[in-house]
């Protein structure tokens, strides 16, 4: 029986680590490779290269850099009292997309998720509360999911910072998507909207 | 493809692919399920909601042609909010889904460990006294799932477990009398508790809430038994950990 050479098999193997993607799709990205002209593959080697010697995490807040602070903290701006804690650095950049918030962040690199052995001390829970005390914030949001793990980081996190003086504290509201039909709404949505319901201004 | 209504907790979920879930589910009628639900990641999903941890729903599945099924929609039937509004109960309520997860097979009907669970759920939600539904959870879960806790003999000599400073040893199979095993002051069981662990045995959850045990008691009784699920599991449980570290 044919098979791909030993140099094809370890690229599909490296494909297949790729988070999604099958020994199918890893084969199919294998021979794109292979098609692929040298200054395009070369293209994809250095990025791969670049991004793992260049970035690193920003040492205020946790978004991916190449200096010391990210573009976020670096801008002058952005309002240093008004502090948008996100999960993950994805989250963030979703919230930068929507292009309303202009407070900085503090990524805290996770959820506290006991099923997969993560608790507090694994995420920048520390260096959070570090940061809100010395840095005088007047606002946190907290914008983790609205999962029962993401729910339990925000209680745990607002009881934490329940104890600095002349903090608010706020949870991104959560509900019905934009242009959704509420007929098609699960009942737990609905409960969520409507206890997070709002007076009309 | 059979498709079938099946009610269910989800005992845990994980990422699959680009914006699916793989999810694990107790079921009385069939024991655990394993489901996929696609693009239940994505914001205006109706299936996210059904396998949200703990969550009681019906669930529509459709059989697939390996062991993993289809979740193709259903309705939550209780979302025990309340267990998300502390990390001690998420993580109290992790460890006994992560305990069924670990110790129940695909296929294999469990109505007792699915009314236990729903049970202890049900009072963490409504924001019961933890431990002592964590100790019921083990003492209840442990006999169902075949390793039970030895309460009326010696696990090691079968003597009658009469009183004085009685040790909880995993390794043996439960509780050993002083003459066979001995232990530092503040790991013994004393008989008045294990009269009581023994009324646990034998009550509904909300009646032996009302058994009265010491803090210290309780914590020695449930130290124990942790490490007897542990021991006889034989697998890390995660959660678990997660629940010391918030504990101290």
């Amino acid at each position: 029986m044919a098979t791909y050479p030993r140099a094809v098999t370890r690229l599909i193997e490296a494909f297949r680590k790729l988070p999604g993607v099958g020994p199918k799709s890893a084969q199919r990205y294998a021979v794109h490779v292979l098609r692929a002209s040298m200054d395009d593959a070369r293209e994809l080697a250095d990025a791969i290269l670049e991004v793992k010697t260049s970035i690193k995490p920003c040492k205020r807040c946790g978004n991916y850099t190449d200096t010391d602070l990210c573009s976020v903290c670096a801008d002058p701006r952005r309002d240093p009292r008004s502090l948008c804690v996100v999960s993950y650095v994805r989250d963030l950049m979703a919230i930068e997309r929507a292009g309303e918030f202009r407070g900085q962040y503090h990524v805290l690199g996770g959820v506290l998720s006991p099923a997969d052995g993560i608790g507090p001390e694994d995420l920048t829970v520390g260096a959070l509360i570090e940061r809100v005390r010395d840095e005088h914030v007047t606002e946190v949001i907290l914008a983790t999911s609205p999962s029962v793990e993401g729910d339990a980081t925000a209680l745990y996190l607002a009881r934490l910072l329940g104890a600095v003086p002349e903090l608010e504290v706020t949870r991104l509201a959560s509900g019905l998507p934009a242009g959704a039909d509420l007929d098609y709404a699960d009942q737990t949505t609905i409960a969520a909207a409507l206890s997070g319901r709002r007076r009309l201004e | 493809m059979r498709e079938r209504v099946l009610r269910t907790i989800t005992l845990l979920r994980r990422d699959l692919g680009e914006a699916d879930r793989l999810a694990v589910l107790l079921s009385r009628e069939e024991g655990k399920v394993l489901a996929s639900a696609k693009s239940s990641r994505k914001p205006n999903s109706r299936l996210a909601a059904l396998i949200e941890p703990f969550v009681l729903a019906d669930c529509r599945i459709i059989e697939g042609r390996g062991e993993i099924q289809r979740l193709a929609g259903g309705e939550v039937v209780e979302p025990f909010r309340g267990i998300r509004s502390d990390i001690e109960r998420v993580a109290r309520a992790s460890l006994m889904a992560e305990i069924a997860d670990q110790g129940t097979e695909p296929g294999s009907a469990a109505p007792r460990l699915f009314a236990l669970l729903l049970d202890c759920l049900r009072l963490l939600a409504e924001g019961a006294a933890g431990p002592s539904i964590e100790l019921y959870y083990l003492l209840h879960s442990s006999r169902l799932l075949g390793y039970g806790l030895s309460l009326d003999h010696c696990a090691s000599c079968g003597g009658d477990l009469a009183g004085g400073e009685l040790a909880m040893v995993p390794e043996v199979g439960g509780l050993a009398c002083p003459a066979c095993y001995t232990v530092a002051a503040g790991r013994w069981v004393d008989a008045l508790s294990l009269e009581r662990v023994r009324a646990y045995r034998h009550s509904r959850l909300r009646v032996a809430l009302e058994i009265p045990l010491s803090n210290g008691q309780r914590k020695v009784w449930l130290d124990g038994l942790r490490a007897h699920v542990r021991y006889h599991m034989d697998v890390s449980l995660r959660s678990l950990d997660v629940l010391r570290s918030l504990e101290r």
